[in-house]
């Protein structure tokens, strides 16, 4: 299991295209993914659910919490890290 | 499989409205189908409803976006105006909340087409579907609310 964390920078916050870029990214690996929303580990969200991601209502400055399981965790987690350090351009 | 064979769903129209081809919509995060595959319309009137039988999934923090899952499974993102969450909820009025149960014709939003526009927003609202199913067919042109606008098919 890797858990990270990351602040969304995107201006509009994980709204239409960075909640897209996101579930197409994920939704190549096989492991389970959850998103976590702060510290709040009540609620878990499917990053590989482009509704499930806008429904976060995650601003602008706001921290994420993904948690990867799985063979590929590894993989996964590195497409994660690559959209926050890219900023979503990608 | 579970299908044996592909059942074509229906969606429509969520209001009286033109319904235009998502490549022409003129954000490119809906036209190249970045979100999902789908339709707009442009809306002539103010009640947006719902196209599908099915439950609120989502309700965005500045209500321009709603999304529904259908009883047929497929996850639907009616985003309503383009660059409208710029408008931090203004100019709409959620007439649904998260989980509700709506069914075809069902009022999700109240807008105010004369702030919007005034604001310099355009009112195309994409339809876009999120998950796994392709779009087989666009009725363009005017609609009534509750005509035929959109049949999909699951992919796979």
């Amino acid at each position: 299991m890797i858990e990270k964390k990351f602040v969304l920078e995107t201006e509009e916050g994980l709204h239409a295209r960075p909640a897209s870029m996101l579930a197409k990214a994920t939704m190549k690996y096989k492991c389970d993914i959850k998103l976590f929303k702060d510290k709040d580990k009540t609620n878990a969200y499917q990053p590989k659910s482009i509704l499930s991601l806008m429904s976060v209502g995650a601003g602008k400055g706001e921290y994420l919490t993904f948690v990867t399981e799985g063979d590929d965790e590894g993989e996964a987690m590195r497409s994660i890290e690559n959209l926050f350090a890219s900023n979503f351009q990608g | 499989m579970f299908q044996f064979m592909k059942k074509k769903i229906e969606l429509f129209a969520p209001a009286k409205c033109q319904v235009i081809p998502i490549h022409e919509v003129e954000d490119a995060v809906f036209s190249q189908k970045v979100v999902g595959d789908g339709c707009a319309i442009l809306p002539y009137e103010d009640m947006i409803c719902s196209p599908v039988n099915g439950e609120v999934t989502l309700v965005f923090r500045t209500n321009h976006a709603i999304g529904i899952k259908s009883e047929e499974g497929i996850e639907l993102l009616i985003h309503i105006g383009i660059d409208t969450v710029e408008l931090k909820g203004e100019g709409f009025e959620n007439q649904v909340k998260l989980g509700d149960r709506v069914k075809v014709g069902t009022p999700l939003s109240k807008i105010d087409r004369d702030f919007i526009t005034a604001q310099g927003k355009s009112l195309q609202t994409p339809i876009v579907i999120t998950n796994d199913y392709k779009v087989v067919e666009v009725e363009k042109g005017d609609k009534n609310v509750g005509a035929l606008i959109m049949k999909v098919v699951q992919n796979n």
